[in-house]
């Protein structure tokens, strides 16, 4: 059962994660990207992070890629012109290069006989893994300094963003 | 029958990464690239989760928490730097961006 969704779940999170890369119109490759983040999602859950697959969809495919496709929308794109050999021949590179490096890994990992996995004792979570009591928990105790840096670092990004998106910041300097 | 490990996991990451990567290398439109970013920040993020349930630890949960903030942070601010040079060049082609002059 778990083998199943994992299947379901990995293919088309790399399905669209292709599309993603492919398509040539920016709105499909948002969307695209919107269904790779609900199928990771899906594979939060599966790992018992429950919490984090809640933040995946709120954050992500709530706030950013609302971000993304209101920018592409604000733009008014147009499909990309591609000259096309050029980027068959990078794309035909890239594909061979990450089958090899892929294929190098997988035998990497293939080597190490499955008892070497490392495992929580009878491979069963206790049941509040990954609830948001228990990571919370972690998260105001434990890492409470990088907790409130991140806050920090979000204010920078706002204000950032704000005066970098502003008119007039281009004008001035002129 | 095959039971599902971590390295089926760490595989997968490690194909999303990838395939982010081959995009932030062959595309050539500034917000593709900004969500061939995003994907490869996924899929270490999917690494993070697969570690911390196989280990039993969930500081790797934390770790991607930590990371989703991160890309929010950068695509805000990714964003509007590509709506600034827009508004500048009218063309997101990371090829005609060659000037650091405004």
């Amino acid at each position: 059962m778990e083998l199943t969704l994992f299947s379901i779940l990995g293919a088309l999170a790399l399905a669209s994660a292709v599309a993603t890369i492919s398509c040539r119109s920016p709105i499909r490759c948002a969307l695209s990207l919107v269904v790779c983040l609900f199928s990771v999602a899906g594979l939060y859950v599966l790992l018992q992070a429950h919490f984090l697959a809640a933040m995946q969809l709120l954050v992500y495919a709530g706030a950013i890629m609302v971000l993304f496709v209101f920018v592409v929308m604000l733009l008014n794109l147009s499909p990309e012109r591609v000259d096309k050999a050029k980027v068959t021949f990078l794309a035909a590179v890239s594909g061979l290069a990450t089958l090899f490096i892929t294929a190098k890994v997988a035998r990497i990992l293939m080597s190490f006989s499955p008892g070497s996995q490392p495992a929580v004792p009878g491979n069963v979570p206790a049941p509040d893994f990954g609830s948001v009591g228990t990571v919370g928990r972690l998260l105001f105790k434990q890492f409470l300094l990088p907790f409130e840096l991140v806050s920090l670092l979000l204010l920078v990004a706002v204000v950032g963003a704000v005066v970098i998106a502003r008119k007039r910041f281009w004008r001035e300097g002129q | 029958m095959l039971t599902l490990g971590l390295y089926h996991y760490v595989l997968l990451s490690f194909l999303l990464l990838a395939i982010g990567l081959v995009g932030v290398m062959v595309r050539r439109n500034a917000i593709v690239m900004l969500m061939s970013v995003e994907l490869m920040l996924n899929a270490a993020n999917l690494a993070f989760v697969a570690y911390a349930r196989y280990r039993g630890d969930e500081a790797g949960q934390v770790m991607a928490f930590f990371v989703m903030a991160l890309a929010a942070a950068e695509a805000a601010v990714g964003l509007a730097i590509v709506i600034a040079v827009f508004r500048h060049l009218r063309t997101l082609a990371v090829d005609r961006m060659t000037q650091l002059k405004g």
